[in-house]
């Protein structure tokens, strides 16, 4: 535990660093005895799973922090085994149901139910309730879903449950009526910077302030990137010195590459280099929807006013059928086909209108 | 035998003159005999006596519809034919009607009667018939006339004989029936007896029936003993046989009968007997083809009636009938032939010990062709190693011939095996394949050889459809021909040793070369593709086949037909066997209707590549007649497309832009399209000619395509599936071009799915066995976010700035720094492990190697650890996770431990036998190790402080003791035994030593590392 964002993490409700006023209403929710099921989402980064956690510490004491990993095993209808990876403690569980894709449902359907629809035998244990904490409700398939919306009513005596989402967006309405949604912002910039002069406080070393807004800056609001930034950081080179240089991760800046070569030059043949370079990406495991925000991100800069719009537009329209496809090489390479044909369209005009 | 000819024969020689005649009459003009069979069935135009007298036999009911029709004509059909020359000749005839299994009752008949043989109603009932034949003969003698009296004993007896038939109703129409015919035999003979000088048929034939014994039946239940006949069956599925009378035979009966007529009526009144004899046979000949017009149209088709050539059609298939007989009559490429005849010459040697060179001179003799494929052999079969091997055989111990069905490659091995001088063995897909029923099959054929024949012949194995047999039954033969198949033959006995090795020469046939079974057959065998027939070659053949079968066919037509199957020559012969058994000439359209050939018509995937990717030419199409109906038929199954099918029937100019889109949609709409689109995917930005418009424009049509199919898959719904062909003609109309592409096969999205699995594991198994509390915070850990947020940083961080020096020269900072990443690398399951690079040099590496997932290539290299650096993260990674390890042992051991530590380590004043007895008594819990140490008493005490182990040992066992026999305490047991203790209550233990050599030893604790 001595990765500075494991170390330094708040572990209790009222030791929140930031949206303290929300800390206080769940802190008042969880003392008058009972809450309902709880949809907690905003960007990662932002300490949801950290409010989580903390919340159920509020409720059962530290006992909830004695984790164990558990391999649960299930049979689909069409008799295939599956395992999935739970972390319990005595008092709640949480599954991660879209690790096993497309099989979600019967994660839903079994796993919950079963845990759901068992009291708890130690009632002198604080609650007479279990929770139960699903993580990455917005890639839970259509039917998961479905399947989910009874079992909340139906087990409410029981179990209450957690969903933990980066967006709502694909959460069906029939579940969030169901939830108290707990809207989790990213911390501003200055909280970032703030905490992290804090956790540097902490660990006995003097970080600058000026490094530390650029790092915040740099980490896109995301606290757990600004930690492990500051942190590597601190390992590059300390003392630190107020301009050094900030870590970047190997893809953000492959990727920023491959948006400036498909900005250098519009043709087949670079098209067909971009494609290895996202082949790359892709085989790293960074997801295609980043992937597309990142390429945005650095074409948008050499484009005007009107084709900024265009390209935008090109790339939410790639994006959403590359959510509703299968393949994410082809959007991607459409999006940037389309972006190629536009922007040598735009440079010839803008070159015609030159001479 | 000579002197005791039993029955049979005696008859045989007693009328040997007369059957031989007999014979040579039948022989006499069998194609006069044919053509006229052709005109008249046979059945009814030559006679038939249903007389089947001795078994009451229900052959004769069998088709009682038929009869009751004719029986307005009592006798003339139905009655034998008039019969005989003189009455001496008559046992002649009978027993040339072939009726000598009953040719006793026969023989009383006609020695009995005359008219027994009229007495032909429909015999509806076999004791009725017979009640009428025993009525006939006891009042023969009486005048026809009389013939309507004896109805009511016929009753009488019917009933009585034919007990099964005694409803009333078959009663009534029995009499009915027989009133009937009396009526009618009344009335001709009044006919008869008035005008007989205006002889017709009728009044011909019931003199003659009534005159003339029965004739010898022609019908028969059983193959006739003697003469010839023909085959009948009946709808009913009875089989009859009818006996054949030669033409001349016929007339000469009629001539014999007209001169008896002539002699005892008043037959000669009017013209010559010859004028008198054609019209009755014209009147016969145009009744019979009404009767047979009639009686087909009743049975349709049931009596088949039919010309012989028909019959000899349904015997055999086309394909049996004109399969090729000799090494000339094959059809298939001559190289081929040659290469595998020269295969199997090579075997000669061992098998015949004939030796090559009189061999050589022999075949000059025998065949020109093989002396000329061996003068250029080298130039023919290049492939054809003709060294030997040690044992004789030839280096390529199996042929192995592979081709599309229907090329004759069965054939051309049975020609072939046949032609040089073996008997082929075959085995196919329909025999037992399994490797014990392979091995049994191989055996016999090497070792043994058929005694039938004329010659006795060694074996040749054909192995049939080999690419279906099982991977186990391929494995023995291959390794039954490399001989390797010792292992199991020396466990059976050393008799089998040479047996195991084929010394005859094994052709397998297959249809798919690559199947992935015959792998290791390829290695070994002569490999012999073989090459499609010659078009012209096949149609001149099929050509030579319609002519003798009597079927008009143009050589295009043929030529066609061949295009159309591919040059598949069984299904030519079938079509055209088809097309016979219609009729007698062959059309385009036949052809071209004929659902033959298309059936398996399948386009590669590079086909539609190529297709989608060039402009078709006009040339290459026109020669294709099949375009167009093909075309056709894709667009039935398609959306409608007016514009599209109104240009399509004019197209004249294949090139045109409706024609193009026809094409890609005809081909492709059966197409695998996510392979398809991925095979387009990776070949598109080859073609150099696309703008950046049409390449937008194409992805945006791959990725619809990929929505569709993500959708299909979702939801099942199937019916999205007819748009995806529109897709193809879209790539098409952008990407095609004349020029010539190579296209490849996309295989990189497969296998950067494969690299994405790994890393995916990668991160998986990293996740899997992290402690659940840095767990718990990865919010969530899917492999995406991790590479995303944590791994890059975390790689950065666990490579920290150390000194490489040794540890316990750390200042305290340091070492600090240090436990913080032990702590890291533990909480994130990360290590270095050892590994051996491909120079031979090793290095640490993570485990599981995040390094790889994180890292990019052509990136600026990261700060890498030192070798030693990373070696000494390792150790320390190791230790802390034992010291963990441990901690977590000792704080749950120490609540249970404590009770029995006391007993299990006895006080040292009473050492050694203390121990033993609890080491001995199974119950005490001892952890394994003591027990163990236990086991092996022998060790010197002295060697105390080396390992705490043989300390141990020694200590317990033997004591040193001094002159009194009393124990010597050894101060260092104390310690021993307060380590002791400690170590006995865990599991784990350590040696530790420090430093390169055993050298120097010394004793650590865990807690002090």
């Amino acid at each position: 535990m001595s990765l500075w964002v494991d170390k330094h993490r708040p572990k209790e409700l009222g030791k929140l660093d930031y949206h303290l006023e929300q800390a206080a209403h769940l802190k008042k929710l969880v003392e008058c005895g009972d809450f309902p099921h709880l949809l907690v989402y905003g960007p990662s980064g932002a300490g949801k799973k950290t409010r989580i956690m903390c919340l159920l510490r509020e409720l059962y004491g530290p006992g909830v922090e004695r984790l164990r990993i558990e391999h649960q095993n299930f049979q689909t209808p069409s008799k295939k085994k599956l395992e999935i990876i739970t972390l319990a403690s005595n008092y709640h569980l949480e599954v991660n149901p879209s690790d096993v894709g497309f099989y979600d449902r019967v994660v839903v359907q079994e796993l919950i139910k079963t845990c759901a629809s068992t009291q708890q035998l130690d009632t002198t244990g604080q609650r007479h309730f279990k929770v139960v904490v699903l993580t990455e409700v917005d890639k839970l398939t259509k039917d998961a879903q479905h399947a989910l919306r009874r079992t909340m009513e139906k087990y409410m005596a029981t179990c209450r449950l957690v969903l933990c989402a980066n967006s709502t967006s694909k959460v069906i309405p029939a579940i969030r009526s169901r939830c108290l949604g707990l809207r989790v912002p990213a911390p501003s910039v200055e909280t970032i910077a703030q905490i992290l002069q804090c956790v540097c406080k902490k660990e006995g070393l003097s970080l600058p302030s000026e490094l530390a807004t650029r790092i915040a800056e740099k980490s896109n609001r995301n606290l757990r990137r600004a930690i492990l930034m500051c942190e590597a950081c601190k390992v590059h080179q300390y003392p630190f010195s107020p301009n050094q240089e900030i870590i970047t991760p190997d893809w953000e800046v492959f990727l920023q590459d491959t948006a400036s070569k498909v900005v250098e030059e519009q043709s087949p043949k670079r098209l067909l280099e971009v494609r290895e370079r996202i082949y790359e990406l892709l085989t790293h495991c960074i997801p295609p929807e980043v992937i597309f925000k990142g390429l945005l991100r650095e074409m948008v800069k050499f484009c005007d006013g009107e084709v900024k719009c265009e390209v935008t537009r090109l790339a939410a329209y790639h994006e959403h059928r590359l959510h509703l496809g299968s393949k994410a090489i082809y959007h991607i390479e459409a999006f940037i086909a389309s972006f190629m044909a536009l922007y040598k369209k735009f440079l010839e005009e803008n070159m015609s209108k030159m001479f | 035998m000579d002197e005791f000819p039993d029955p049979e024969d005696e008859f045989e020689l007693l009328h040997a003159q007369e059957m031989e005649a007999m014979r040579e009459m039948e022989e006499f003009d069998v194609e006069e005999a044919s053509r006229q069979a052709a005109l008249i069935p046979p059945s009814f135009k030559r006679s038939l006596n249903f007389t089947s007298p001795t078994p009451p036999s229900r052959t004769t009911t069998s088709s009682p519809s038929s009869r009751t029709t004719t029986s307005s004509e009592p006798s003339n059909t139905t009655n034998g034919p008039p019969l005989s020359h003189t009455t001496t000749s008559q046992g002649t005839l009978l027993n040339d009607g072939g009726m000598s299994d009953n040719g006793v009752e026969r023989q009383t008949q006609l020695g009995g009667t005359v008219t027994g043989g009229r007495k032909r109603p429909p015999p509806e009932d076999d004791g009725f018939e017979e009640a009428l034949d025993i009525l006939d003969q006891d009042d023969f003698a009486t005048h026809r006339k009389k013939r309507s009296r004896p109805l009511v004993p016929m009753l009488g007896l019917s009933t009585l004989l034919g007990g099964q038939k005694s409803q009333d109703e078959q009663d009534e129409e029995d009499m009915l029936l027989i009133q009937r015919i009396t009526e009618l035999r009344n009335s001709l003979s009044k006919t008869e007896q008035h005008n007989i000088h205006h002889l017709d048929l009728q009044g011909i034939s019931t003199a003659l029936v009534n005159r003339v014994a029965p004739v010898a039946p022609h019908i028969h239940r059983h193959i006739p003993s003697s003469g010839d006949f023909q085959a009948v069956t009946t709808d009913t599925g009875r089989r009859f046989y009818l006996g054949r009378l030669e033409e001349d035979e016929w007339d000469a009966r009629v001539a014999a009968v007209g001169a008896r007529m002539g002699a005892s009526t008043h037959l000669a009144v009017g013209g010559s007997y010859l004028q008198l004899k054609a019209q009755v046979e014209r009147e016969q000949i145009r009744r019979d083809a009404q009767l047979a017009k009639r009686i087909r149209d009743e049975e349709d088709s049931g009596m088949e009636s039919g010309v012989e050539e028909e019959t000899e059609e349904r015997e055999s298939l086309w394909v049996e009938k004109f399969k090729p007989q000799h090494y000339l009559d094959l059809l298939s490429d001559e190289s081929t032939n040659r290469m595998v005849l020269h295969w199997l010459k090579l075997w000669d040697k061992l098998v015949f010990g004939v030796d090559k060179k009189p061999k050589k001179q022999e075949k000059k003799k025998k065949d020109f062709q093989k002396d000329k494929f061996n003068k250029f052999g080298k130039k023919f079969g290049p492939e054809v190693i003709e060294e030997l091997d040690d044992q004789n055989r030839p280096m390529q111990k199996v042929l192995l011939l592979a081709g599309p069905p229907g090329l004759g490659k069965t054939t051309l091995a049975h020609v072939l095996g046949r032609h040089a001088g073996y008997h082929t063995l075959e085995i196919n897909a329909s025999n037992d394949r399994s490797p014990e029923a392979f091995r049994t099959a191989l055996e016999t054929a090497a070792t043994m050889r058929s005694v039938l024949g004329p010659s006795p012949r060694p074996n040749c194995l054909v192995m049939d459809e080999i690419d279906g047999a099982p991977a186990p039954s391929i494995n023995l033969l291959v390794n039954m021909l490399t001989g390797k198949d010792m292992g199991r033959a020396t466990k059976k006995g050393s008799k089998k040793k040479e047996a195991t090795v084929l010394h005859r020469p094994v052709i397998c046939i297959c249809n798919d070369l690559y199947t992935p079974a015959l792998r290791p057959l390829r290695q070994i065998a002569l490999v012999v593709q073989f090459p499609p027939t010659h078009t012209a070659r096949l149609a001149q053949r099929l050509l030579e086949i319609t002519r003798k079968r009597d079927l008009r066919a143009d050589l295009s037509v043929l030529m066609a037909l061949c295009n159309k199957t591919e040059n598949d020559i069984r299904s030519c012969l079938s079509v055209l066997q088809f097309v016979r058994s219609s009729r007698r000439e062959v059309r385009l359209e036949d052809v071209m209707g004929a659902a033959v050939g298309q059936k398996d018509h399948q386009r590669s995937l590079f086909n539609m590549w190529s297709d989608i990717f060039s402009i078709p030419r006009q040339k290459k199409i026109r020669r294709n007649p099949l375009q167009e109906p093909l075309a056709d038929v894709s667009d039935g199954t398609l959306p409608p497309m007016p514009d599209l099918n109104g240009d399509l029937s004019k197209v004249g100019e294949d090139t045109a832009l409706s024609y193009r889109v026809q094409r890609i949609l005809s081909t492709t709409h059966h197409a695998p399209f996510d392979k398809l689109t991925q095979g387009w995917f990776h070949n598109y930005l080859n073609i150099k000619t696309a703008s950046l418009d049409n390449i937008s424009r194409g992805l945006d049509w791959a990725s619809f395509t990929d929505i569709q199919l993500a959708e299909v898959g979702h939801s099942q719904s199937w019916s999205l599936m007819a748009y995806l062909p529109y897709a193809c003609v879209s790539y098409h109309l952008l990407f095609a071009s004349h020029q010539w592409y190579k296209i490849q096969f996309p295989t990189q999205m497969n296998e950067i799915k494969q690299k994405q699995t790994k890393m995916e594991n990668l991160i998986t198994a990293m996740v899997n066995d992290m402690s659940p509390k840095t767990r718990a915070h990865l919010n969530p850990p899917s492999p995406s976010r991790m590479t995303c947020d944590l791994l890059p940083f975390l790689l950065h961080i666990i490579q920290p700035n150390l000194r490489p020096v040794n540890t316990q020269l750390y200042s305290k900072q340091e070492r600090a720094d240090l436990n913080a990443l032990i702590d890291t690398m533990l909480a994130y399951n990360l290590t270095y492990t050892q590994e051996r690079d491909q120079n031979g040099q090793y290095s640490f590496t993570l485990d599981p190697n995040i390094e790889e997932v994180v890292q990019f290539p052509n990136m600026k290299s990261e700060r890498q650890l030192s070798y030693p650096m990373r070696q000494l993260i390792s150790r320390e990674v190791e230790l802390e996770r034992v010291r963990r390890a441990e901690a977590r042992f000792t704080s749950t051991e120490n609540e249970t431990s404590t009770t029995s530590k006391d007993k299990r380590n006895p006080p040292s004043s009473k050492p050694q036998n203390e121990v033993a007895a609890t080491a001995n008594n199974p119950k005490s819990p001892l952890p394994n190790h003591l027990q163990k140490l236990q086991a092996k008493p022998f060790s010197k005490p002295g060697n105390v402080q080396g390992a705490v182990k043989k300390v141990v040992d020694g200590e317990i066992v033997q004591a040193p003791r001094d002159f009194f026999g009393r124990v010597i305490e050894n101060p260092v047991n104390h310690q021993v035994k307060s380590t002791n203790n400690e170590i006995v209550k865990s599991d784990i233990w350590f040696r530790f030593k420090e430093g390169y050599s055993n050298a120097v030893r010394r004793t650590i604790r865990m807690k002090d590392l």
